[in-house]
This record gives structure tokens, C-alpha cells and sequence, in this order.
């Protein structure tokens, strides 16, 4: 809690120079060498309704991403408040549950969550940089910002609270009638731990939007509107994050080789072996926007469609990449935690058996991480699709055939869909080589490796076709006026 | 001093490198008289959009100075020059830049209600009515056409009582018709409420309805035109056309 109460410190000076009051300590006067000071601000509040119904797409985007992030964290948070009423065994299964598997879940869909938030905010440049010219102030431009954010985000994430409620009573029956917990254990209310869930969601939502409009409310307006067509170039904590991420997951990869593979319990090769895809997958998804650029940058398209697609992808790297980052999560993840457990019930079949409640663990981990990442790909498509709609149009209206537009999409999310599922089997690698040689099947696993190709072909396919259902929907009529 | 609502003194905007890049502007003294029509003209690239940038505090000028009302606002700080353009500055832009969801009323009152100040819905209406769209007041710009939108930028860009307006090719995505009807209205904000507007166009018939035209070149000032006529300013560029593709070639 005491990490909400520092998140909502900023907006309280925001709220006061949105009402039109100077920060306390500071005078209106001209006194001040920066000049006469920001003056007197009206509040913006009111266009926030007006602007969310003009994006209507880009609006249900994001709100789905944290829709479905509260009905996907809020299970689990629901396990650990019914862990605290419980003891023992089922205490600990209950933790682990919550914790653990949680825990993975939190950190993709809050990373999803980010990044989706990221890309409506940022498609808004254009709004941001009109308003500074008529004379909004940098603060009133923010508050515009997070107050549309966190009315989005307060009733998605409200929303998601009843679905995640029924999930987290259906993730109890099945956790009791897989014998994980005993009947015994009780359901807690929840009403806690959801709340924790959607607050949780509602600031991380906040805090996107703060940085991603940060740039365009504060650099001087000519450079925060040539910003969007000019070179991307990743910020430094990116790059930090990105890097502790794959170092930590590659740790895992070596620790699993050195140390837990030859540890008496077998299964101590398996906690360490697991997390390394999760977190390489994290890590490559981070420096998602670098690496589509390097990668996009190499190729030479054939034909107006892939020439337009190739060149949009090198030099927007920022915006697609939130179309690529949920691909690499969703092959790196499942594939890695696949073939674990497919390694692991071939290895344990002579020593009786493979452990039901973590292969349980362990599904539940791959079905729910897939089905997020899904919907993200699905979803960062509508939203990146709606941003360059305006775009889209004016390459029609300068003689492109709509084909040929809808079809440089498509080649779009095959560049990304291509890369995300490449990267995805090299972090899915970090997990599979080191567990099979800890169990004793050398450095490629003896069966299962079918998993690998299917699972990149169907996150191929589902960005293929997400791409294609967003531009279908691009209308190409009417005149060449566009607001 | 005071008689002057926009002054730049050695105003120099390089885009990149210091000794290499792009001199947008370079070197740029101009006077902005109260009450005053000025035309800037001048070769694409010659500096002209960077020129008004910098005078509005959209862009920091790499060396000089600029003053409105005699107040030499070079150094402000972001939210000062938010100010300013908020209380002494309207724009009109060549590609009409209105708030999409928002109405034509709602789109003029907009830089007041920036400003924390009560829109008073009769100014609204009778700037709306200036501009001849009482009736359209309540419509959404993608209802409008493009001489409605930029007819409202205007309404728009006077609402505060400016120091200056600042209009970049204002009538450039506007039929000929369209463009006089836009023309006279800056015209008549100028004669009959004294305000002052620095346009930027390619145009000589609309240079022509300013009681000046200055021409830049290659980032520095390369004349200046007094009651200018369309013929006279067609003849001008002609000549500074000339100017420029000698340069080049000597350049070369
Ligand atoms: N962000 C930028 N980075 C680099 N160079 C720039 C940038 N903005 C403008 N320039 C350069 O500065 C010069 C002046 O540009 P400016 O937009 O002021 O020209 P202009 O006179 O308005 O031209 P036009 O009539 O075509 O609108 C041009 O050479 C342009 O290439
Ligand atoms: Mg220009």
C-alpha cells in the first residue's frame, strides 16, 4: 500500500495546476528568471470525454488490455488472501499458486499493459502538439492525459473485477479437485484481494500514460512534433531493463547446468530451468522496438507492398514493436514451459511418475500467459492499425489501391510475427537445452521438438490474421478532407 | 519601443551540427509595428515556417533574441512561452489544425478555457459571426469545409485579443474564392480592430493584401515591399528566383 501512496503523490500538484492554482511556494509574478512563470490554467477535464468517443477502436484497445489484466492477476492475487486464512500444505500450494505462477502473470500483463497504453498515448502526438500550440501548458497537457487514462482504466479494470472473481472461485474448485489444496480450504471473500488487483492495474495504467506523453508535453513543440517520424532510438532504461532481464534469465540457464542439475531432488533443476525462458522472453520483448529495426532495416522488400512494409517497420519500430513484444512472450513461454514438462514426464516415468500438481502448475502457467498474449497481438494490431489510419488513407489517396495498403500490413505482421517467433524459440532455448541435459538428455531433448515449430506457426498465424482483420476494417471512401 | 508588437534582432536557427547544419535562419532583424499586415515570401526552405516557430516559442532560436510587446522572450522556459502563446499569440495554420471532437464554438473558446478563463458565449458567437458561421456553431470540423475550418482557425486565432496572429499559408489549401473571402477577413481584423498579423504565402495576389511584404532567402532577409501589388511581388520572386539559381550554380 504503501507503494500506491507514493504513485499518487505527482498527480496531486498536477490536480492543483489543472484547477487553475499556483503550486504552493511560487508567485505569479515575472520575477522568476525563466520568465513571468506558467501563468493562470483552466481546466482540461472536459475534453477528455469528446476525445476518448473520437477513438472509439484505440479507447477499446486499451481498455481490453486492462480489462483482461484484471480478469487474468486478480485470480491469483485471490489465492494468496485465501493462503493468509489457511495453513500447512495448503498454505504453501495456495502461496505458490499466487505467488509463483501470479507472479509471472503479473509481470506480462502489466508489461503488456504499458506498452498498449503506450501506443494510445503516443498516437496522440499529433492532438498533444496542436494543443501546445494554442497555448496548453505542459501540465494541463498531462493532466489531460492521466485523467483520460485513469477514467479508462478505473471502469475497465472495475469491469474485470466480476469475471476475475467467478475465475478465482473456478481456480480454487480446480486446484481441490486436483488434489492440490484439500476440500477443506475455504474461499476468501476476495474483495481484497481484487481490490489490490484493479488499484494495482488502474496506476501501472497511469504511470504509462505518464511516460509516454512525458516527451510531447515537455520538448520544445517543433521537436516534439517532428519527433514521430524521426529516428527511434531506445532509452537508456530500456536497454538496462532489457539486459538485467535476459543476464538474469541466462543466470538461471547456467545456475540450472552447474548447480540444481546435479541437486539429489530433480525437480530443483525445474525451478531454476522455468524461469529462464519467462524472463529471456520478458527481456527480448522489452528491447523489442531496437531489435525489429536492426531486423527490418536488413531487408529489401519486392514490390510496393513489402517495400512499404519493410521501410514502415524499420523506421516506426517504436509502434510495431508492441505488436512483436506479446509474440516472443507467447512462443518463449510456451514453447519453454512445454517441452519442460514434456521432458519431465518422459524423464520421471521410471522413477513413478512426474509431479501432478507441478505439471498442473505448469499448464495453468502456459494457458494463461498464452491466451493474454494472444489477445494482445490481437489487440495491439487494432490498436497500431487505428493510429495510422489517417496514413493508410493518404496512401490510397495519393493512388495506392486499397490491396495493395491492406497488404502492406499483412507483411508487416509477418516481418514482426517471422521475428517474435524466432526470438521466442531462442528464449524458449534458455529453458529446454539446460533442463534436458539436467535430465540426463543431453543438449537436445529426446522427444516433443514437433511443439517448437507448431507453436511458432500458430503465434505466426494469429498475427497474420489479427493484422488482416484490423485493415480490413480501414475504410477508403469519401473525400480527402480528414480532421 | 512600445509602438511595436513583434520585434526578432539577429534571430539564427541551425537545425544540426553548429558549423555544418542547416541555417534555417541566419541573422534575421525584422519589425512588427502595431496594427501592421506584414507578407513573408520566399523560396521553399528559405526559413519562413522556422521564422514564425520561433516567435511563438514553438522553437528555441540558436542565437538572437525575439520580443513581444517590447518583453524579450527568448530565454522563457516552456510554461512561459505556453503562456505566451496562450495570452498574446493565435495561429492560423495552412492545414486548418482544429480540435477534431470538438464543435466550431467549442474549438474558438478552446485557447480561453486553456487559459482558466470564462468563455463568454456571446465573443464566441460574434466572432463566429465575423467569420459568417453563426449557424455552424455547433457542427464538428469533418462537417465543415475547408474554408469553414480555416474560417473558424480564425475566429480561433483572435479570440484572446492577441499581439500578433501568426498565419502560415493560410489560404494555401484553399480555392481562389475561398482564399479572397479568408483574405478579407484578415484584412479587416487589421483595418478595423487593429490587430497585427504576420502571414506567411507563396501567393502574390494574398501578399498583396498586406501593407508589406518582406522576402526571405536562404534564411536571411533579401528585401522588403511596401504597399506591395500582385504584379509587383509576381515580378519580386521572379527576380529572387533568379538570385537563388545563380547561387546555387556559383555554389556548385
Ligand atoms: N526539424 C528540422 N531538422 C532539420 N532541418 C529542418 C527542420 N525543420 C526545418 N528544417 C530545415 O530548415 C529550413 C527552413 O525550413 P522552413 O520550414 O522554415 O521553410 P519554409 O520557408 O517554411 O518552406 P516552405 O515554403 O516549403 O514551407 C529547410 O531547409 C528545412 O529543411
Ligand atoms: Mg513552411
Amino acid at each position: 500500500m504503501s507503494a500506491a501512496r507514493t504513485a499518487t503523490r505527482p498527480s496531486k500538484r498536477a490536480r492543483r495546476a489543472a484547477a487553475g492554482q499556483a503550486p504552493v511556494g511560487t508567485r505569479p509574478a515575472n520575477r522568476r528568471p525563466g520568465g513571468p512563470g506558467g501563468g493562470r490554467l483552466g481546466r482540461v477535464g472536459w475534453l477528455a470525454r469528446p476525445s476518448l468517443r473520437h477513438r472509439p477502436a484505440a479507447f477499446l484497445a486499451a481498455a481490453l488490455t486492462v480489462f483482461l489484466g484484471t480478469v487474468v492477476i486478480g485470480p491469483f492475487a485471490t489465492m494468496i488472501e485465501t493462503a493468509l486464512h489457511s495453513s500447512g500444505d495448503d498454505r504453501l500450494a495456495l502461496l505458490i499458486m499466487g505467488g509463483v505462477v501470479g507472479g509471472w502473470g503479473l509481470v506480462i500483463v502489466l508489461f503488456s499493459l504499458a506498452s498498449t497504453i503506450g501506443i494510445t498515448v503516443r498516437q496522440r502526438t499529433d492532438e498533444v502538439v496542436l494543443l501546445r500550440t494554442i497555448g496548453a501548458a505542459g501540465a494541463q497537457v498531462r493532466s489531460l492525459v492521466r485523467g483520460e487514462t485513469l477514467a479508462m482504466a478505473s471502469v475497465a479494470a472495475a469491469l474485470g473485477a466480476v469475471p476475475a472473481w467467478f475465475g478465482a472461485r473456478a481456480l480454487l474448485d480446480a486446484l481441490r479437485s486436483g488434489e492440490v489444496v484439500g476440500d477443506d480450504v475455504r474461499f476468501q471473500g476476495g474483495a481484497l484481494a481484487l481490490l489490490a488487483t484493479v488499484v494495482a492495474t488502474v496506476l501501472v495504467a497511469r504511470l504509462a500514460a505518464s511516460v509516454a506523453v512525458a516527451r510531447a508535453s515537455r520538448a520544445p513543440v517543433r521537436e516534439a512534433g517532428a519527433e514521430q517520424v524521426r529516428e527511434y532510438r531506445m532509452p537508456r532504461w530500456r536497454l538496462i531493463a532489457a539486459a538485467t532481464l535476459l543476464l538474469y534469465g541466462l543466470g538461471f540457464a547456467v545456475v540450472t547446468m552447474t548447480v540444481t542439475g546435479h541437486s539429489a531432488d530433480p525437480y530443483d533443476a525445474m525451478m531454476t530451468a522455468g524461469n529462464a525462458c519467462v524472463m529471456v522472453s520478458i527481456g527480448l520483448a522489452v528491447a523489442a522496438p531496437g531489435l525489429l529495426k536492426r531486423f527490418a532495416g536488413r531487408f529489401r522488400g519486392r514490390g510496393a507492398a513489402a517495400e512499404l512494409a519493410l521501410s514502415n517497420a524499420a523506421r516506426r519500430s517504436q509502434l510495431l514493436s508492441a505488436t512483436l513484444a506479446p509474440v516472443i512472450v507467447l512462443t518463449g513461454s510456451s514453447i519453454g514451459t512445454l517441452m519442460l514438462v514434456d521432458i519431465d514426464v518422459r524423464s520421471m516415468a521410471g522413477a513413478g511418475g512426474a509431479d501432478d500438481v507441478t505439471t498442473l502448475l505448469n499448464v495453468v502457467v502456459v494457458v494463461m500467459i498464452s491466451l493474454f498474449a494472444t489477445i494482445m497481438v490481437v489487440n495491439a494490431w487494432a490498436a497500431a492499425v487505428a493510429h495510422r489510419r489517417a496514413e493508410l488513407r493518404r496512401l490510397w489517396l495519393v493512388g495506392a489501391r486499397p490491396r495493395t495498403v491492406r497488404a502492406s500490413v499483412v507483411v508487416e505482421s509477418l516481418v514482426t510475427g517471422l521475428l517474435g517467433a524466432g526470438l521466442g524459440v531462442a528464449a524458449a532455448a534458455t529453458t529446454v537445452v539446460p533442463f534436458s541435459w539436467a535430465r540426463g538428455e543431453g543438449l537436445v531433448p529426446d522427444g516433443g521438438l514437433w511443439v517448437a515449430p507448431a507453436v511458432a506457426a500458430v503465434a505466426i498465424g494469429v498475427a497474420v490474421v489479427s493484422a488482416t482483420a484490423a485493415a480490413r476494417r480501414v475504410r477508403f471512401s469519401g473525400g480527402p478532407t480528414s480532421g | 519601443m512600445d509602438t511595436m508588437a513583434v520585434q526578432v534582432r539577429r534571430l539564427a536557427r541551425v537545425y544540426g551540427d553548429h558549423q555544418l547544419g542547416v541555417r534555417a535562419l541566419d541573422g534575421v532583424d525584422l519589425d512588427f509595428p502595431r496594427g501592421s499586415f506584414t507578407a513573408v515570401m520566399g523560396p521553399s526552405g528559405s526559413g519562413k515556417s522556422t521564422l514564425l516557430s520561433c516567435v511563438a516559442g514553438l522553437d528555441r532560436p540558436t542565437e538572437g533574441e525575439v520580443l513581444v510587446d517590447g518583453e524579450n522572450v527568448t530565454f522563457w522556459d516552456e510554461d512561459a512561452r505556453s503562456r505566451l502563446r496562450r495570452e498574446r499569440i493565435g495561429f492560423v495554420f495552412q492545414s486548418f489544425h482544429l480540435m477534431p471532437y470538438l464543435t466550431a464554438a467549442q474549438n474558438v473558446a478552446l485557447p480561453l478555457r486553456l487559459a482558466g478563463r470564462k468563455a463568454d458565449p456571446r465573443l464566441v458567437r460574434t466572432l463566429l459571426g465575423h467569420v459568417g458561421l453563426a449557424e455552424r456553431a455547433g457542427h464538428l470540423p469533418g462537417e465543415l469545409s475547408g474554408g469553414q475550418q480555416q474560417r473558424v482557425a480564425i475566429a480561433r486565432a483572435f479570440v484572446a485579443s492577441p499581439a500578433v496572429v501568426l498565419a502560415d499559408e493560410p489560404t494555401g489549401a484553399l480555392d481562389s474564392a475561398t482564399a479572397k473571402e479568408i483574405l478579407r477577413l484578415l484584412r479587416a481584423a487589421v483595418t478595423d480592430l487593429r490587430q497585427t498579423i504576420v502571414m506567411v504565402t507563396h501567393d502574390p495576389v494574398a501578399a498583396s493584401y498586406a501593407d508589406r511584404v518582406v522576402f526571405l532567402v536562404d534564411g536571411r532577409v533579401a528585401g522588403h515591399m511596401a504597399h506591395p501589388t500582385a504584379d509587383a511581388v509576381a515580378g519580386q520572386l521572379a527576380h529572387l528566383d533568379q538570385l537563388v539559381a545563380a547561387g546555387s550554380a556559383v555554389a556548385r
